[in-house]
């Protein structure tokens, strides 16, 4: 008759009747399908049949929660409990193992959780989104929106209730203290709105304020106005100044959001109604845009009908062939706070984790196997007495039940401790991201993790004790006869299967630490020691003139060499390590050459910078010469590029003499004059040498600059006095990165320390793991044999023969386990060699050097063992019988 | 009375007193959720204050639908409700903020 029940009521009822016991399933599915049946004739009811059927599972559990109790399931907790607490030796084992995996993936989750699924303490948390371009064809992902684009894909949608964006910039601030390069944003009109961040204090922006007729107005973050203002109530109404130009401050906003992640005060983009021309172009990609979705709009169907437009778009006419495959992607915003980093990190780490996790309950189902054997006798008798076999399985599986709440316990608590204090040690770039709690969600994935790692771990022995057979298990004095019992090819396998995994995390693991060694020991082309390196930003509104902010550059790199201290000094668009500056790129072409796209265009880092560059970094011209100060703004525009963009443009002549032009912005004939040896410009995540073309900063003037001071001594000490020389030039111009070179390139590289550190110990686990693996069934085995090691001593075989033939077996594993784990190893160097920068991938002696320590490690864990086997008196193992 | 009956077992055994014999009809007379009551009634059965039978199969074939199983009060089920009314009466009267309980009564 249930036939005629609706396919989900019929789910609903397969699904329960699982539940119910046994004996009593028939009987209950006749029951509910009598009441189905029933509510399904009466027309008004039939509406909540689904609803009904239900109440299915809640009586299907009742009776199952009955039998239990009544069979004594509780008696049973109890037993395995007393149990377990006789065996310390194994339950810790057991028990720390499954910490450390259940530990490692909900640190891994406890950090997707702080950067990735926290909501952001806004109202309209789950329908604000961030809108962004992405370009697959140029393997970009997630970069800002032009103008004509956001129109089109926010208002021309019709997705969305309200919108806006911003763009991002550095000014120097003054007034309430010392002049202070802090992050702006310039938003436009509706940008708090649409956010719906809280006004701490005045107000926010109004039409009124985007005006360009109007005055020019500020609101400041919170915590910046409570910092530098000591959160002065009185500030609303006040002028503060922003690279010099005055504006007036009218409100504070709670930026408890903590998106956009360190902004301090906010302008209005002033344009009125009109929008300006260079910004209606959709090859200008600028803008930073927040959504918020008309309630009811499905997010990923969302994000489809923007792709679809934007991809209708940039296949349409007028479209700059550059631009071609761009496309447009929706995030939540409260998933976009950490930028484009954390996935690739994340998919990473999160690999890496799930892998600690599969070892560490292999690892800890060997164990319980070893127990079940262990209880073997035991199981038969209960079985002998009427036990039935799912009894006897869940009196096993409570074991690892019980087993795995204790390491999850452990293991959420240590993992989330462990994170937040590696967090505390972690730089900027990592702990502003998040800040990783062991809240609700953290715990119950905590749980969620424990219950599969029960499971997985208990599986195994469970089916092996609904396996026992009663009259064979008895009959075979208790199951320690002198053949092998059953499960020690399950436990082999396991063991196989764990160095497999093993050795693909560890190779992982040591690509990564070599990865990092390598960019760490990289030469960069320059003595990096003894280097102090600053930025300034000259205040528009008073170097209104070139000649002004010429004369400030060439003045402050005079007083700063006058200084015992300094062998020299050089100002520079761009510092080297990625220590700083402007990031410019280029494309070039010789001049008189067809420009692209019909011919070819070279892509090149552009650096400005003094004739003194070169002596302060010491790099001498490999050929023609350096920059003099006869480069003036006057003389004919020369430039120098390194080694690698000379190979690239001209291969096969000398590049010295020929002229160049930057096609899409300057476009002016530069005559290369020298080319210099490549040297690293870029930190460690692109830290390949890149082309580069450098001009004299005479020839191109800019209010921002950067400078490298190359002193005798430790150049830490000579801080105070490029502090107090700048300020004698101009009090009001804000240093900003007063650092070592050294230490600037530290904490780029601390980041990726940070990743390296969690993979090393990631992996330095598995290692643990699949050793105390091998150890367990190794000396399992020789516990289990030691009737037929006696009766081989007795018939005369060595020592050495019997260790041998214990060592063989390990090592057979190993070979198996080795083998499947290249495969497995080689998988992970690919994915991880496109996440990271600085990994090969052929790397054969780290995957041969991992695969030694673990097969070196593998055999000494039997080594154990193997001598334990050599001391058996034959005579007292054949006694036992 | 030894066992504790919760309310809406106790809801469910008054409606059998009441003479209402099976799931579906109980749970339009409590107003209580399929996943309430169908537990309660085995609760009531195991400790003895209902009993169950299955309907004759030739009534149900006579009917077109299968047999039901239908539920009936026990006299232990009778004293049980009995007991469990008197508690929940010794509740009543009571005045809160200015409403009278039961309804309509003069406030104590």
């Amino acid at each position: 008759m249930s036939e005629r029940l609706p396919a989900t009521v019929r789910a609903i009822l397969a699904l329960a009747a699982l539940v119910v016991p046994a004996y009593r399933r028939a009987l209950w599915r006749r029951q509910w399908v009598a009441e189905l049946e029933h509510r399904r004739a009466h027309p008004e009811a039939r509406r909540g049949l689904v609803g009904f059927a239900l109440g299915s599972l809640a009586h299907a559990s009742y009776l199952r929660r009955r039998e239990m109790t009544m069979r004594g399931f509780h008696a049973d907790l109890r037993h395995t409990a007393r149990g377990l607490l006789r065996r310390p030796g194994f339950s810790l084992l057991t028990v720390a193992t499954l910490a450390a995996g259940i530990g490692a993936a909900t640190a891994i989750f406890s950090l997707a959780e702080a950067l990735l699924l926290r909501p952001l303490p806004l109202e309209n948390d789950d329908r604000l989104v961030r809108i962004f371009s992405t370009n697959r064809q140029r393997a970009q992902s997630r970069f800002s929106v032009s103008y004509p684009d956001y129109v089109d894909l926010t208002q021309r949608s019709g997705l969305f209730e309200a919108s806006s964006f911003y763009v991002e910039q550095s000014r120097d601030v003054s007034g309430g203290g010392d002049p202070e390069r802090i992050r702006t944003a310039s938003v436009h009109e509706g940008f708090f709105q649409t956010l719906g961040s809280p006004t701490h204090l005045g107000r926010v922006f109004t039409a009124l304020d985007h005006d360009p007729r109007g005055e020019t107005t500020a609101v400041l973050a919170r915590t910046f106005w409570s910092g530098r203002f000591g959160g002065d109530s009185t500030i609303v109404g006040s002028t503060i100044r922003l690279d010099g130009v005055p504006h007036t401050v009218i409100g504070v906003v709670d930026d408890a959001v903590g998106w956009p992640a360190g902004v301090r005060v906010w302008t209005p983009l002033q344009w009125g109604g009109s929008v300006p021309e260079a910004v209606d172009r959709r090859t200008n990609h600028t803008w930073q845009i927040v959504a918020l979705l008309r309630p009811g709009v499905d997010l990923p169907a969302a994000g489809d009908r923007l792709a679809q437009m934007a991809e209708a778009i940039y296949t349409g006419p007028g479209i700059d062939p550059r631009d071609t495959g761009t496309s447009a992607a929706l995030v939540p915003l409260h998933s976009s706070r950490g930028g484009e980093g954390p996935g690739a990190l994340f998919a990473t780490l999160g690999i890496a984790a799930l892998l600690v996790l599969l070892i560490a309950c292999m690892n800890a189902s060997g164990l319980l196997l070893v127990r079940a054997w262990a209880r073997g006798p035991e199981l038969s008798l209960r079985a002998a007495l009427g036990a039935g076999r799912a009894r006897l399985a869940l009196s096993l599986m409570g074991e690892s039940v019980v087993l795995a709440s204790i390491g999850g316990a452990l293991g959420v608590a240590l993992g989330v401790l462990g994170l937040r204090n590696a967090f505390a040690q972690a730089p900027p770039s990592i702990t502003s991201l998040g800040d990783p709690r062991l809240n609700l969600p953290v715990v119950l994935a905590g749980v969620g993790i424990s219950v599969v790692a029960a499971l997985l771990a208990g599986v195994f022995p469970a089916m092996r004790a609904v396996r026992v057979s009663v009259a064979e298990s008895l009959k075979e004095g208790a199951g320690r006869g002198t053949t092998r019992p059953g499960g020690t090819r399950l436990r082999q396998g396991l063991v196989v299967a764990e160095i497999a995994f093993s050795l693909a995390l560890l190779a992982g693991a040591a690509l990564t630490v070599r990865g990092f060694q390598r960019q760490i020991a990289t030469d960069p082309g320059f003595d990096a020691s003894s280097l102090l390196s600053f930025t300034v930003r000259l205040p528009a509104s008073r170097y209104t003139e070139d000649a002004l902010v010429d004369a400030f550059y060439a003045d402050a790199v005079a007083r700063l060499e006058r200084h015992p201290g300094v062998l020299s000094a050089t100002s520079t668009s761009r510092l080297p390590l990625g220590a700083g500056g402007l990031s410019l790129t280029r494309a070039f072409i010789f001049d008189g050459a067809t420009p692209p796209p019909d011919g070819p265009e070279f892509r090149a880092a552009w650096v400005e910078v003094d004739p003194e560059y070169f002596e302060t970094l010491g790099i001498a011209p490999r050929e023609g010469r350096a920059f003099t100060q006869d480069d003036s703004p006057d003389a004919p525009l020369v430039a120098v590029v390194n080694e690698r963009m000379a190979r690239l443009m001209s291969p096969d002549q000398p590049i010295v003499g020929r002229r160049i032009r930057s096609v899409y912005d300057e476009n002016l004939p530069r005559t290369v004059v020298g080319v210099v040896a490549d040297f690293q410009l870029n930190g460690v995540s692109r830290a390949e040498r890149n082309p580069l073309v450098l001009v004299p900063r005479a020839q191109s003037v800019r209010t921002s600059m950067a400078f490298l001071v190359r002193t005798s001594g430790d150049p830490a000490a000579l801080t105070p006095v490029v502090r107090r020389t700048l300020a004698e030039l101009d009090a009001d111009v804000a240093l900003d990165q007063l650092q070592t070179l050294r230490d600037a390139h530290a904490a780029d590289l601390a980041g990726i320390r940070f990743l390296t550190t969690l993979f090393a110990a990631f992996g330095v686990l598995a290692l643990v793991m699949a050793v105390s693996g091998v150890y367990g069934v190794v000396s399992t085995s020789v516990t289990q044999r030691t009737h037929e090691i006696g009766v081989r001593m007795a018939m005369g075989a060595s020592a050495g023969r019997v260790r041998r033939a214990v060592i063989r077996e390990s090592a057979a594993l190993a070979v198996t386990g080795l083998s499947a784990g290249m495969v497995l190893a080689y998988a992970a160097g690919r994915v991880l060699a496109v996440g990271m920068d600085g990994i090969a991938i052929p790397e054969p002696s780290t995957y041969l050097t991992v695969a030694l320590v673990l097969a070196v490690s593998v055999l000494a864990a039997s080594w154990f063992p193997a001598t334990r086997a050599t001391r058996v008196d034959p005579v007292e193992a054949l006694r036992s019988e | 009375m030894p066992t504790k009956l919760p309310v809406g077992t106790i809801m469910v055994l008054h409606a059998l007193a009441r003479g209402h014999r099976y799931g579906f009809d109980l749970i339009e007379q409590t107003g209580l959720t399929s996943g309430t009551v169908y537990p309660a009634l085995e609760r009531l059965e195991g400790l003895g204050l209902a009993r169950s039978r299955w309907e004759d199969e030739r009534v149900a074939r006579r009917e077109k639908r299968p047999p039901r199983r239908y539920f009936e009060i026990t006299a232990e089920g009778k004293r049980a409700l009995i007991d469990a009314l008197d508690r929940y009466r010794a509740l009543a009267p009571l005045t809160i903020d200015g409403v009278a309980y039961p309804r309509g009564a003069e406030p104590a």
